[in-house]
């Protein structure tokens, strides 16, 4: 007999979308977070807004995570990790344990479900690996996901040193994305729109501050992008075309030396900067081994979870879907789309059985 | 409406002792049954422990209205609500109060006075909240898809995977749609086509376009035109109809003659096993830069030609914009197979003469240096472009178009196909051009969220929706131009506009427009706004 319940592993913006979605269509949902809350990554993200919304779909985040935690056919487990599963599609078992019991500390229980939905998505990647670039080491080197975190929870712009308001940004593409030395050989789409919207947040809040782009090439993303990095451009923001290899810090000072190439002249110059921000891109999860294993799913050679050709949705494993950047790299609308899209492939799978 | 604050509760609960400490709540509670209102104040000092009083306190008391005062956030809105819905009370007959805004004042008195306030408020402003009727909407199961391409096509095939019947509408004499002229899609959509001519549930029409849709979600008439003249019943819209291409001519001298072609020309010409010449030139970003399919293009191109025929092969390009699946991989594997890029930021110099093509720009690593290239051909990205049609079709359809003429979302953070009529959806090249891993997603998606929509023949729905007074309305039309939603329609009868409950959206723009103060919103009545303005004015006064 086919279950009409579902169970979703990761509840970011994809899980939480495919359950909507799921229970839209009248399915009973599960959805199994790892960690002591829904929402993901993009909970932690700050709004982008200038004098006007940049579309940055952060406050999305919260909103489904509302929606999930109130909804009547959504059962959220949070604390809670896959253990081992069996069965058919239709019909798994899926054993999860859930942290806080009250007898012993993990509480083990047995889901029966019709399908599973992967929507695990992906981890910053640890800017520590790019040893060149001192992140760790000078303390006003840091990550975009830093970035975020700190503009989200202080509302202002400081660099980590004294705290004040830095004078010379730049943000370094591509760090963790297109770079095979490291096996990461594939762009993480993302960093480029939100490194320029980030940028016009600071030059906006900060005016006088001056903020370069280190990149190799501008990924666009959705409609109007043309008109992004104009705005960027007319504001000052300046783009250059080439990576910096390293960055040199100074004993007992606040600004830090990087070496790189000026576009007109073709001369290698030297520029000092108080706040550098890693443009860190999507790696994959760090549990993607053990639930392609307990799932019998292909596993990219990235280490993404492999889609099919004809949807991404599709694992190797009848009755496993994928959803979200657990299946590479995705932006916040594409995560909710290709949820949503997750939801349309279990309804055709329970259909067909 | 007779006045019957008796019937109101008021229940005030701790959040672990957080409110104690900083105000009085059975000060709170005298003052608001010196109103008249009923006011319990839970002993619990924990959510959980509150939301069982709250229940016994629902049974025991027989009340009408609730204003539910705690601080907890948003999120424990709707177990509330859950509660009162077991005891058979409307959810629109509750408000809530965070008296964490009371928390900020440090003097006890002044505390107490701001939660005095706000719950005052609420318990006035639910005071006023008449009953939200119900009414129960028809929907009409079947849906209307417009364009035979690979968006259309799938967005089909999935409505029929959540029973719903399709109806596809298709301008030319065949199904595919643009995808089918790409040599490596062809399986793909051939494989889909087969699926959808076999499927019972969906009713191809080619040649064919629609010439009308009429009525609104739930309930559409669409007039379409072809061979013959039909009219369809359905519930929901989604407009494929792609988008086309041009040669950016204007970019290119006159003279180029064949020496410059289109992508599409090239791809034409590989899938045909045409020669190509020993040197090739792609120029890619002189028009839509900001897209990234050029590149999946252009990658894809210029290493068939390289491998195909051995050709010299250089790309120019303002970025590589490889933001796709496997994009990165297919960039290392074509500069492996000896094709070269370049990149520029000025636009590059192109000139014809003798049956070669020069291109010339600078050289951006060392930018004393100018490269000038010869080829016997130049293949350059056409402008991707909307729909001939769409123009017209979004007229019928009362839909906006974007500033390049693409079909407008309404609002990204729904879903991107989204239109902003309810029951209409812009799903794939017609509204962004993209590539075919992100239509086909989205196809699913909106079918997805259509099914839902329409798996019940018949709903209930509360009538939270704009409300006309007809004793008031003049007839000036003006809700029904300003209503970004389409939802008010004139009602020949009774000489009034009326509201489409399934189609408003309960945004309140036509309550702020109309000149004669005709229309309201059931739950922001102007009595209840009003009575909030007095007391804040009162307040500063």
């Amino acid at each position: 007999m086919n279950s009409k319940e579902v169970a979703i592993i990761g509840g970011g913006v994809a899980g939480i979308s495919a359950a909507v979605a799921l229970t839209d269509i009248g399915f009973m949902v599960h959805i199994i977070e790892r960690d002591v809350q829904l929402g993901g990554h993009a909970t932690s993200f700050a709004c982008k807004a200038t004098d006007k919304c940049s579309k940055c779909l952060v406050c999305v985040a919260d909103e489904l995570v509302l929606k999930a935690s109130q909804h009547p056919k959504i059962r959220v487990l949070t604390g809670s990790e896959v253990m081992s599963f069996s069965g058919k599609p239709g019909d798994f078992e899926l054993r999860i344990s859930q942290a806080g019991g009250e007898e012993s500390l993990f509480k083990e229980s047995v889901l029966k479900i019709g399908a599973i939905v992967i929507a695990t998505g992906f981890m910053p990647f640890n800017a520590e690996e790019k040893k060149e670039y001192g992140y760790g080491k000078y303390k006003n080197v840091i990550t975009a996901s830093d970035f975020e975190r700190a503009i989200r929870a202080n509302g202002a712009i400081s660099r980590p040193t004294d705290g004040s308001a830095p004078e010379k940004i730049t943000f370094f593409q591509c760090v963790g994305s297109r770079d095979e030395s490291i096996g990461k050989g594939y762009c993480s789409k993302v960093c480029c729109s939100y490194a320029l919207k980030l940028s016009k947040l600071v030059k906006s809040e900060i005016p006088e501050s001056d903020i370069t782009i280190f990149y190799m090439d501008v990924q666009p993303t959705g409609k109007d992008f043309l008109k992004l990095r104009e705005s960027c451009e007319e504001m000052g923001i300046k783009f250059v075309r080439n990576l910096p290899s390293k960055i040199y810090g100074y004993a007992d000072s606040d600004f830090m030396r990087v070496n790189n190439l000026n576009n007109n002249t073709g001369e290698v110059v030297q520029d000092e900067f108080d706040l550098i921000v890693l443009s860190v891109g999507m790696s994959p999860q760090n549990d993607v081994k053990f639930l392609a294993n307990t799932f019998k799913v292909d596993l990219d050679e990235h280490n993404f979870f492999k889609g099919l050709k004809q949807s991404t949705n599709l694992s190797n494993t009848p009755g496993i879907f994928l959803a979200g950047a657990c299946q590479g790299p995705k932006d916040i609308e594409e995560s909710m789309a290709h949820g949503r899209a997750a939801a349309a492939e279990v309804v055709k799978m329970l259909r067909e059985q | 409406m007779k006045r019957e604050v008796s019937k109101i509760g008021i229940f005030i609960y701790d959040c672990e002792s957080k409110l104690k400490n900083v105000l009085s709540i059975s000060e709170v509670c005298s003052k608001l049954e010196g109103l008249g209102f009923v006011c319990f104040e839970s002993p619990a000092s924990h959510f959980n422990e509150a939301m069982s009083d709250f229940e016994k306190y629902l049974k025991d008391n027989e009340m009408l209205k609730v204003v539910i005062a705690g601080c907890d956030s948003r999120s424990k809105e709707q177990i509330f609500k859950n509660s009162l819905k077991k005891v058979g009370l409307s959810p629109y007959w509750v408000n809530f109060v965070n008296l964490n805004e009371a928390i900020g004042y440090k003097e006890k008195k002044k505390a107490t006075e701001k939660a005095i306030n706000l719950v005052t408020q609420a318990a006035k402003w639910i005071e006023m909240q008449e009953i939200i009727g119900t009414q129960k909407v028809l929907l009409n199961q079947k849906v209307l898809v417009l364009g035979g391409g690979i968006a259309g096509i799938e967005t089909a095939l999935t409505l029929t995977e959540g029973g719903l019947d399709v109806i596809l509408i298709e301008e030319t004499s065949h199904l595919g749609g643009g995808a089918v002229a790409v040599e490596n899609l062809k399986g793909l959509v051939k494989s889909k086509i087969e699926a959808l001519v076999n499927e019972k549930k969906v009713r191809v029409i080619n040649s064919s376009h629609l010439v009308d849709l009429d009525g609104h979600v739930g309930r559409f008439t669409a007039r379409v035109e072809g061979e013959q003249k039909l009219i369809f019943e359905v519930g929901a819209v989604v407009v494929a109809t792609g988008n086309e291409l041009i040669l950016p001519i204007q970019e290119l001298d006159e003279s180029s003659g064949s020496l410059a072609i289109g992508q599409k020309d090239l791809e034409n010409r590989l899938s045909l096993s045409k020669d190509v010449p020993q040197r090739v030139c792609f120029l890619i970003d002189l028009v839509d830069e900001d897209l990234k399919i050029s590149t999946q293009v252009l990658l894809k191109q210029a290493l068939a030609v390289k491998e195909k025929f051995g050709s010299d092969v250089i790309c120019l390009c303002r970025d590589l914009k490889v933001s796709f699946d496997g994009g990165e991989k297919l960039y290392e594997k074509a500069q492996e197979a000896g094709v070269l890029f370049f990149k520029y930021t000025k636009k590059p110099k192109i000139a014809f003469s003798d049956e070669i093509v020069k291109t010339s720009l600078i050289n951006e690593d060392y930018p004393h240096e100018k490269l000038v290239f010869e080829s016997d051909l130049l293949v350059v990205n056409e402008k991707i472009m909307p729909g001939r049609g769409s123009n017209a079709l979004a007229e019928s359809l009362s839909v906006d178009l974007d500033s390049k003429g693409f079909f407008q979302s309404d609002n990204v953070k729904l879903l991107p196909t989204f239109s902003s009529r309810r029951g209409i959806f812009f799903v794939g090249g017609c509204r962004l051009p993209q590539n075919i891993n992100e239509t086909l997603s989205e196809a699913r998606a909106t079918a997805a969220e259509i099914f839902s929509f329409l798996s019940k023949e018949e709903i209930e729905l509360d009538l939270t929706s704009a409300k006309i007074d007809s004793d008031k309305c003049i007839l000036c039309l003006t809700c029904i131009r300003t209503c970004p939603h389409r939802a008010i329609v004139v009602d020949q009868e009774e000489e009034t506009a009326k509201v489409i409950p399934l189609a408003c959206q309960s945004c309140g723009i036509c309550v702020s427009e109309c000149p004669v103060v005709a229309i309201e919103l059931p739950l922001y009545t102007n009595a209840q706004i009003i009575g909030q303005l007095n007391d804040v004015v009162g307040e500063a006064g």
